[in-house]
């Protein structure tokens, strides 16, 4: 098992003293401070909560609405939320049968196959934070470090693979339900994900990781506003970085004025800020924004739905198989490379004028 | 790109040609002058045949003297429901105590005030909370902010009873059990609830369906011999065009009557528009739309379809006899049987028990020392522990229909998974009506139209049967006969409560 050394005392190695009163102090300031093991538990509050689902009649009362979460197939076999050995750890407190039994093998894939569990509407639940079916379960680690690590993580599906660090000490069926949920199909792992599959009834969903995920958006959005800040007189960047979201700066019915740039590249900001700071950051911006510009003019091709750019008479020069690619070959100090590079520049100055 | 050739429709060998120069067997035969035998010049239906996969038109539509279908006069229907009877009320908070911190809530009966969303509870009746803590309503509530504010006390025997705080939280559902208690005399009198029924909507679909025919085709004898509806054979090929367009539109409108998607929004807004007309284009909620209660399954065992049909049942108490049917394709049909064979093997081979005592005559017959003996017996009903029973029906579009050919294979039959889908669907008769019905506009059920053209249709109900032998009126100087349909379908369930979907699902 891993060492906390976050529990390390500071002064370990300042004690040099050889008396032996002191020696004896040293070796007990040596030890790592026992913590509790109550500190080293993390309760985990989640919710299963049904999307807005397609059923019945306008008019019916859905809180009597009767959706499950039921068994699935993987392959041959049922579907499962447990590895063999974690199943080992967790079924026999809920099968109450011994693995060592010879009928563990079947007691475990019927547990799987009779999975039923219905999922409260959200009027029903008595936890006005976690509507739906409320899951509670607290897992004990070893050390502050990976418990840290398990409490910071963003998602679910992270969550659950920390959670392999500690041992499930209560509320064990409700834990092997949260990560049948996490393989199971019906169930999206986060609330932003129900949309993606129409097969998807059901969401998982915990007021603190929401709330997480949206702050490190606001946190993200922040630091790209302070960034477009430094960049707000750049024309040539403001351009470069339009250029790199696929929008054309000399475009004059969309941008008359730099403010009218300004106003796009917000709103791009708001959409994705991650890849805007990327992009501002970004040393090769200027190669990029060429090679975009070049896109536009005809100059170099980039296939529909393809990252790849080729460039000559017959595109038969391929630059690269993706955007960063093609700025590494254009960056090449070989001669041949510096000579398309210079054509390229060339072309699009002439297309310009 | 080539351009489609125009008698596609109507020529069944097309025109050839030999350019070079000379005749052998080889070129005679890619001009399909010369053919293999044919053995059985009867067409072989390799996927079986098409008219008999309809079993909810066929239960719903009507037989002669039989069912009738509702006829509305709008595209939008609605019909009054009763839901289950209101007899409890969610806690918005605790007044004049915290809920957090408070100790002995209750005790000794000592009032505490509630507030809860409604004033659904009555005064002086008994209230349960979820874990059974009984108290009294003391007087009426009154309104308050953010909900209803009652005088509670507690029903106690052991002076040390407690309200647990944790049956105070917001949301916990009290509810009314064993009416209103008053003392032996000079009670007031109290109040009571009425619940009125809700209103349950749906519309009908419209659908359509167009077919055309040129030339002379009509007279066109070919090769094959088919099988007639009347039961005879013919080599003639229109009849047999005719029977897979009906049999194609019947598939359309049975498909449509159990998965069509209700296309209105919470504002009552249709929101499919017709991009030609600008109108609104109706979709029908089908029965897959309209069943409140699922569940999934991978290998489905006698405990999950115990379960789902305890939930099928659940509330059934005020009919004398339900009628579940179970509508699921071969493969459901397998795995119902299979789930009740594995069951009563247990750890055991199902054979070793299946054939077994008793049991033994029922899965293998014939008479003993025969050469003719019969093995397999398969389960198809089930019967609930109140005597209601759930008989299987096969759904053959589950296995072939439009959503089977393009459905996952399951992993390990190979078959569709759409095969394995169950729809436990209440088929009873309530108030003397029959639950699940079809649904039509007035005067609109079927129709069926012919834009004539120089082509002639045989069939005594086109009006151009007698052919040459008289003036047709035209519709179009085109030597092309168009053939349109149109109908109005729709299903309502009036109880859909006892309705379940069970899906065979992969992850």
């Amino acid at each position: 098992m891993e060492n906390n050394n976050t529990n390390k005392p500071n002064n370990e190695n300042k004690a040099k003293d050889s008396s032996p009163v002191v020696q004896q102090k040293t070796a007990v300031k040596e030890e790592p401070k026992p913590i509790h093991p109550s500190k080293l538990r993390s309760k985990v509050e989640l919710s299963i909560r049904r999307k807005s689902l397609n059923a019945g009649l306008p008019g019916d009362d859905t809180v009597l609405h009767n959706p499950k979460i039921g068994s699935s197939l993987r392959g041959k076999a049922p579907l499962s939320g447990l590895d063999l050995d974690e199943e080992k750890v967790y079924l026999p407190t809920i099968l109450g049968i011994s693995p060592l039994d010879l009928n563990w093998g079947r007691e475990t894939r019927d547990y799987w196959s009779n999975i039923s569990e219905r999922v409260p509407h959200d009027k029903e639940g008595t936890n006005s934070r976690l509507p739906g079916r409320l899951l509670l379960f607290t897992i004990q680690f070893n050390n502050l470090r990976d418990k840290k690590i398990f409490d910071n993580a963003e998602t679910f599906d992270a969550k659950a693979a920390f959670s392999k660090k500690g041992k499930v000490i209560e509320g064990e069926a409700d834990y092997v339900l949260f990560r049948y949920c996490l393989v199971y199909g019906r169930v999206a792992n986060s609330k932003a994900d129900r949309y993606k599959s129409g097969k998807i009834d059901f969401y998982l969903y915990s007021q603190e990781t929401e709330s997480k995920k949206n702050y490190n958006l606001f946190e993200l959005r922040r630091q790209a506003k302070n960034a477009f800040d430094g960049i707000l007189t750049d024309e040539s960047k403001i351009n470069a970085l339009l250029r790199v979201f696929e929008k054309d700066p000399t475009d004059t019915f969309m941008f008359q004025t730099i403010e009218d740039k300004h106003l796009v590249l917000d709103g791009l900001i708001d959409k994705n800020p991650k890849r805007f700071l990327a992009f501002v950051s970004d040393k090769s911006l200027a190669q990029k924004a060429l090679i975009k510009e070049a896109v536009l003019a005809g100059i170099v091709h980039n296939p529909a739905n393809t990252d790849s750019y080729y460039y000559g008479d017959d595109k038969q020069i391929v630059l690269g198989n993706s955007l960063p690619d093609a700025v590494l070959f254009l960056r090449s100090k070989e001669e041949r490379n510096a000579q398309i590079l210079e054509s390229i520049k060339s072309q699009v100055l002439y297309a310009k004028s | 790109m080539s351009l489609p050739r125009q008698d596609e429709s109507r020529i069944i060998t097309h025109e050839s040609y030999n350019g070079r120069g000379f005749t052998d067997e080889n070129s005679l035969a890619r001009m399909r002058m010369t053919k293999p035998d044919t053995i059985n010049p009867a067409i072989t239906y390799l996927m079986g045949r098409e008219d008999k996969k309809f079993p909810l038109t066929f239960l719903t539509e009507g037989q002669k003297g039989g069912r009738k279908g509702i006829e509305v006069n709008s595209i939008e229907y609605k019909f009054p429901v009763m839901g289950r009877l209101k007899k409890s009320d969610q806690l918005v908070r605790l007044d004049f105590l915290d809920v957090a911190t408070a100790t002995n809530i209750g005790r000794g009966g000592a009032p505490f005030y509630p507030v809860f969303k409604t004033d659904w509870l009555k005064m002086h009746h008994t209230v349960y909370s979820p874990n059974g803590t009984a108290c009294r309503i003391q007087g009426k509530s009154e309104r308050v902010n953010g909900g209803f504010r009652y005088k509670f006390v507690l029903i106690y025997r052991d002076a040390n009873e407690v309200v647990p705080n944790s049956e105070l939280l917001s949301n916990v559902k009290w509810s009314m059990t064993g009416g209103a208690s008053v003392s032996q005399s000079d009670s007031k009198g109290n109040e009571s609830n009425v619940q009125a029924p809700g209103e349950l909507k749906n519309q009908i679909s419209i659908l359509r369906k167009s077919y055309h025919i040129a030339g002379n085709v009509t007279n066109k004898v070919v090769e094959f011999q088919f099988n007639t509806p009347k039961g005879g054979v013919s080599s003639l090929w229109m009849p047999f065009e005719e029977y897979q367009h009906d049999i194609q539109f019947k598939e359309a409108c049975e498909e449509n009557l159990w998965w069509s998607k209700y296309n209105r929004d919470d504002k009552g807004n249709i929101t499919t528009i017709d991009d030609e007309t600008g109108l609104p284009i109706p979709m029908a909620a089908g029965v897959n739309d309209q069943i409140p209660n699922h569940d999934t399954y991978g290998e489905l065992t006698a405990k999950k379809l115990s379960r789902t049909i305890s939930d099928v049942m659940y509330g059934a108490t005020d009919t004398g006899h339900m009628n579940i049917v179970l509508f699921t394709g071969i493969g459901g049909m397998e795995e119902f049987d299979n789930s009740i064979k594995r069951d009563i093997a247990g750890s055991a081979s199902v054979w070793s028990v299946v054939l077994a005592g008793d049991a033994a005559s029922k899965f293998i017959t014939g008479a003993p020392g025969s050469s003719n003996l019969s093995f397999g017996a398969y389960f198809s009903q089930y019967k609930h522990v109140d005597g209601h029973v759930v008989t299987i029906k096969h759904l053959p579009l589950l296995d072939f229909g439009g959503r089977a050919d393009n459905s996952p294979e399951h992993p390990i039959s190979g078959k569709p998974l759409s095969s394995y889908e169950m729809y436990f669907i209440d088929m009873s008769s309530y108030d003397g009506q029959n639950n699940v019905k079809l649904v039509y506009e007035k005067g609109r059920m079927l129709i069926r139209g012919v834009e004539q053209g120089m082509s002639l249709l045989r069939g005594a109900s086109y009006g151009d049967y007698k052919g040459n032998g008289k003036d047709l009126a035209l519709a179009t100087d085109q030597d092309r006969t168009s053939v349109h349909f149109m109908k109005t379908l729709g299903v309502s369930i009036f109880r859909n409560t006892h309705c379940f979907k069970l899906s065979c699902d992969l992850s």
